[in-house]
Order: structure tokens, then sequence, then C-alpha cells
């Protein structure tokens, strides 16, 4: 459509300022859905690095030497579980940057049982805000040796966070 | 001064700039609503890793109390590994007219119950296992209509016998 100029429009403040206010507020409208979706898509980005950070994590603890039996990844030597300390878990991980919790739960359908928890935690009781910066939980499965003609199988579930 | 005067066709700048507005509307509510993939690789390699490892400790577990019956006997298979009764299970389905009762009662359910106790309740699960030959059995929940299952699935070896065996698990949030 051909515009036409001429001084019969509405003159500046009644046409021009209502316009410039509204393209204002609809640039910065959005400016902000923008900063938002990029905040969001970081926020993802920086979860999913911690996922991987704990996945490398539950596959250290699962191929550790100090619990396997015979070297064989994901077959924890009972006496090794029941023996173990957190310190030297924690040091044999080479002190991890974050803390982390390791729960060993046996399911079997034998009598007896070997449940053991180790982990690397903050001295003062936990809060939300100390999940601020990622938490994350892996859930795997292992076979606790107790002997050749007795393998338990057990849920390990290993808790990180920063 | 000028003296005001109305008409239509001064009013072009502030329909464009609704135009302008409502344009920009709609690519904030885009911008708002847009979801990024909810399933990470990551999430996708736990659920892997959690399976495999799942398998695998199921099946290189020992079970007590399992036992079938057969010409009025009760046959123990106690301390066997899981493998083994799976094979044995389907061997026997195969081989013999072992009744499927007393191995769905006597082997196949300790099975189930075993492998219900190890898997996590954030997951639901279904195994099957067959051989080359007829048989097979199968328990846990029902996969159709599911999406996201993961599965893995292992060759059981049997030096005594030509035929092969293998084992599956299915798993998938529940």
């Amino acid at each position: 459509m051909k515009r036409k100029m001429d001084d019969k429009g509405v003159v500046g403040f009644y046409e021009d300022v209502p316009a410039l206010l509204i393209v204002v507020v609809a640039t910065v409208i959005f400016l902000a859905s923008i900063y938002s979706a990029i905040g969001r898509h970081e926020q993802k980005t920086s979860i999913s690095d911690f996922e991987r950070e704990a996945l490398e994590f539950a596959d250290a603890v699962r191929s550790s030497p100090l619990l396997l039996h015979e070297g064989e990844v994901g077959r924890f030597d009972a006496t090794k579980i029941q023996g173990l300390e957190s310190e030297n878990l924690t040091r044999s991980l080479n002190y991890p940057d974050f803390f982390y919790r390791v729960e060993i739960t046996d399911v079997s359908n034998y009598s007896v049982r070997y449940n053991q928890t180790w982990s690397r935690e903050p001295e003062h009781n936990f809060t939300a805000e100390d999940y601020q910066e990622g938490r994350k939980v892996i859930y795997l499965s292992v076979n606790i040796v107790v002997d050749t003609n007795e393998v338990h199988t057990a849920r390990m579930r290993v808790e990180v966070w920063r | 001064m000028n003296r005001l005067t109305r008409s239509d066709e001064g009013q072009s700048s502030l329909i464009d700039a609704l135009i302008f507005f409502s344009i920009a509307m709609i690519g904030s509510l885009i911008l708002a609503f847009v979801s990024f993939p909810s399933s990470s690789p990551e999430a996708k390699e736990s659920m892997r890793v959690y399976g495999e490892s799942t398998l695998d400790s199921f099946l290189h577990s020992t079970l007590s109390r399992t036992s079938y019956e057969y010409e009025n006997e009760t046959i123990h298979l106690d301390d066997k590994t899981t493998s083994e009764l799976i094979v044995e299970n389907l061997y026997l389905r195969d081989n013999t007219d072992v009744e499927n009762k007393s191995l769905i009662e006597g082997i196949e359910s300790p099975l189930n119950e075993s492998l219900q106790r190890l898997i996590h309740p954030q997951y639901d699960f279904n195994f099957t296992a067959w051989s080359s030959g007829n048989a097979s059995f199968n328990f846990g929940q029902p996969v159709e209509g599911r999406e996201e299952v993961f599965s893995a699935s292992q060759e059981l070896h049997t030096p005594d016998d030509n035929k092969t065996y293998t084992a599956n698990l299915r798993i998938w949030l529940a």
C-alpha cells in the first residue's frame, strides 16, 4: 500500500510516541524471553555435565580394586565390603571434588545380608542449599561373592552432589 | 501552530507497531514453551548401564531353595547360578515331560522374585529366556505400548549342549 505523506495525519505525540512505546515494550518482552530460554538451556547443559561425572564416579566405584572379587567388575567380595572404610574409598578415588553416598543393599534370598554405606559428606546437616550446584543419583546392580556357591544380588545406589 | 486533524491514513505507524508487538508476543510465547530434550544422552547411558549391570548381576547370582517335581521325587537345585537354572529350566521344557506347573512354581517363580527384589522400584521390567529349540518362558510386566524401553541380552553358555540359550531383560521407567 502506498503511503501518503502529508500534514493531515495525527501529529507526532498522538501516534509516534505510543507506537514507539509499543515497540519498546515488545522488544523488552522478546529479549527477556530469549534470555530466559538461554538460561534454561545452560542449566540443562550443566546438569548433563554433572550427570556424566556422576556416571563416571559410579563406574569407578563399581570397578574399585578395593572391592572386587578376583578383579571382576561388578562382583564385590563380601569380606572386602565389610572391611572397607569411607576414607579409604575416598582416597582410592582421588578425593573427588563433590560429596557422595554409596549404598549397597543386599537383596538376595540368603539369610545373611551384606549391606554397607560409604560416604563423604559435609560436616553440617544438609539443607536444600547443599544441592544447589547439582545432585544426581545413579542406580546399578552388583554381585556380592561370599564363596563360589553363594553369590548374592545387590542394589548399588550412588548419590553425588556439590 | 498547525490545527490537529483526524485521518485514518495517519494511523499507519501505530498499526505497524501493533503488528510488531503481535509478532514479538508470538515469538516470546514460542520461546517460553520451547522444551529442550528431557531425555539427555547421559540419562539414556544411565539406563543402559543400569540394564546391563542388572542382567549381569541377576545371571551370575546363585539362588537357594529351588526345585522341581519329577516322578514323585523332588529334585533340589540349591545354590546353582541363575543362568544355570534358566538353562536347566529350558532344557527340561525342551526334552522332558516334567510338568510346566512344577517348573513354574519351583524355578521360574523364585527367579521372578529374585529379579523383582533386584530391580529398583523406579523401573518396570520384562524378562524372557528362550532356547534354540521351542522352549521359552517369560515374566514381568507387558512391554506393549511402552516408550524408551532399554533391552539387554546375553547368551548363556552350555558346553555340554549344542543348543543355544538366550536371556533378555527389558526395562523402562515406571
